[in-house]
């Protein structure tokens, strides 16, 4: 019997799921009681633990698209390619480091691979700009990810997290790994991952002076968005 | 050796030194009017005299009595000439005349012929802009499509000889000239990036390609030098496809394909009309504030002149000199020629003979 996300009732077994025809499969009921904890606190203890191997992976995932490419194809990229390939990077990187990590499973949602952290968070991965937020224009799934919403094969409760990374204005480095927690259009809080010499890594939380105007965000999780 | 104290060698070491005239005298215990009358050739130094200013100037003695005169900055650097300062000027119009001088004494015995050397084209008699003079100059040397590979061996293989040196300025990176009976010589300011070191060196062989004569202001030599430069290292029909869309993201990939800053290509962007005046304004902004006008990302390798290099080569395994004939030769210290052209590896060379 596969583990259900909580918070769905679903008609199936996800076994006998994979063997029926897509648009009959899931039937996802959301309970409308079970909502993420969003406190960053509490996120970011679920998250300690594995914060030194996720910030390793945006590392190596961005490091091997500027070493690995010849300068003839990075000169043909645009910037969504550029980001694209990155993306791919850390996706790999990511399923390898977490591969032997009991409490966290690589999840496919629709083509975009998301980290799943013992149901309690589930993270995917951007390019970020100075305020944490993702650059690209967003899918309707990657609007429902940004309202917490429910997805299918997402735990409910989980938080939706996104590890992020802000290049410089020339793409030639990172400038900041960042854990935001995003909701609706805006961020509802933000961390600054900072790796330190021991291999350890610590966090700082980066809300309060990268968004001055909180008010703003508090209106997405009052409902006011 | 002449037995004429030469003033203008004088003056060239006292340039490449950065010493003021009472400096020198100073050191040297003589007056400063005596120093002045020398310039000013109104009076030949003692032979005493003249040891004792070779020994500050760290020169030997000889170097003042060469039968050498010194030539001015070429007509197309005289904008450039403007900016610098008194001692800047002084040592950089030093460093042109040493060189020079050490090109000189070097080729009398090596080799330098070239079956494609660097033509000269006169815009208005063929009626064609900076831009086409540069591509008749890429199909002449049969470059291939895209990115010059190394601008610097490019022009040394077509008989130019690339020279670097530390201006002790910013203001200046480089000056090309021909004097008579040498190669076109450029002489490069070694304290600069290598992207810009690039497109510098190809600004100076615009000048040698298309300004033999001074027929146009300063003004505009110095706008077709640019012209004549960007589209050498950039061609308009290949770099297109790589400045759209236009942005410093983009152009940060596009950098290292084309050894070119990424200014260049902002610029290049708007000359090609992909970006408007707007635009092009609103992206140097962006660049100024995230502080590339000090230091751009994905810095490229600064090209090694090659040419002066076998020309000792040449003169120490195939005629046998050893280092302190050379630097007989070309009137410096030891110390000073091994500082100035010759890299570990001759120092490794000599010792084992």
């Amino acid at each position: 019997m596969a583990i259900m996300p909580s918070g769905y009732e679903t008609s199936y077994n996800l076994l006998d799921v994979f063997s029926l025809p897509a648009i009959l499969l899931v039937v996802l009921e959301e309970d409308p009681l079970i909502e993420p904890d969003l406190d960053m606190e509490t996120t970011m203890a679920v998250l300690g633990p594995h914060l030194p191997a996720l910030h390793g992976c945006i590392l190596r995932g961005f490091a091997r698209y500027q070493e690995e490419y010849p300068s003839v194809v990075r000169a043909e990229h645009d910037n969504r390619a550029a980001a694209a390939c990155v993306y791919a990077h850390i996706a790999t990187e990511v399923t390898a480091t977490f591969e032997e990590v009991p409490q966290a499973t690589m999840l496919d949602v629709r083509g975009l691979r998301v980290l799943n952290i013992n149901d309690q968070v589930v993270i995917r991965f951007k390019k970020v700009d100075e305020t944490g937020r993702s650059v690209s224009y967003p899918t309707m799934q990657a609007r429902s990810f940004d309202r917490q919403l429910p997805l299918p094969n997402v735990p409910v409760a989980a938080v939706r997290l996104t590890v992020g990374y802000e290049p410089d204005l020339a793409f030639s480095e990172i400038v900041r790994v960042v854990v935001a927690c995003p909701l609706g259009k805006g961020i509802y809080w933000c961390t600054q991952i900072n790796s330190e010499e021991n291999g350890s890594a610590t966090w700082v939380d980066i809300t309060p002076q990268r968004f001055p105007g909180t008010e703003r965000f508090r209106r997405y999780g009052t409902g006011d968005a | 050796m002449p037995d004429t104290f030469n003033a203008d060698m004088l003056d060239l070491a006292r340039g490449a030194r950065g010493m003021t005239q009472a400096e020198v005298a100073t050191a040297a215990g003589v007056t400063q009017a005596l120093l002045s009358k020398i310039e000013n050739r109104l009076v030949q130094p003692s032979r005493e005299v003249a040891e004792r200013l070779a020994e500050v100037l760290t020169f030997p003695v000889e170097f003042f009595y060469q039968e050498e005169r010194a030539f001015g900055f070429p007509h197309y650097h005289h904008r450039k000439r403007s900016r610098l300062g008194a001692k800047s000027l002084a040592r950089i119009h030093a460093a042109i005349n040493i060189k020079r001088q050490h090109i000189a004494k070097l080729l009398r015995s090596f080799n330098g012929e070239v079956s494609k050397p660097i033509p000269m084209i006169d815009l208005d008699e063929k009626g064609i802009s900076p831009a086409e003079a540069a591509r008749m100059v890429r199909e002449y040397w049969m470059l291939p499509r895209g990115p010059v590979a190394d601008v610097t061996s490019t022009i040394e293989d077509a008989g130019g000889v690339v020279v670097l040196t530390d201006f002790g300025t910013s203001l200046l990176d480089g000056i090309s000239f021909r004097s008579p009976g040498m190669p076109p010589m450029f002489i490069m300011n070694s304290e600069v990036p290598g992207d810009r070191f690039r497109f510098s060196l190809a600004h100076e062989l615009g000048h040698m390609v298309m300004h033999s004569m001074p027929s146009e202001d300063d003004e505009t030599m110095e706008e077709q030098a640019d012209q004549f430069a960007a589209a050498f290292l950039m061609p308009a029909a290949e770099i297109k496809p790589h400045l759209i869309p236009t942005s410093i993201e983009k152009l940060g990939r596009v950098k290292p394909l084309w050894k070119v800053s990424i200014k260049a290509l902002i610029r290049r962007a708007y000359d090609l009309k992909i970006i408007t005046s707007d635009t092009y304004r609103r992206i140097n902004v962006s660049y100024s504030k995230a502080g590339y006008s000090r230091g751009e990302p994905f810095p490229i390798a600064r090209e090694s002149p090659d040419i002066v290099t076998r020309m000792l080569e040449f003169h120490m395994k195939e005629l046998q000199y050893s280092v302190s004939e050379i630097a007989k030769l070309l009137l410096l210290n030891e110390d000073e020629l091994r500082r100035m052209y010759m890299p570990r590896k001759h120092l490794e060379l000599v010792v084992s003979r």
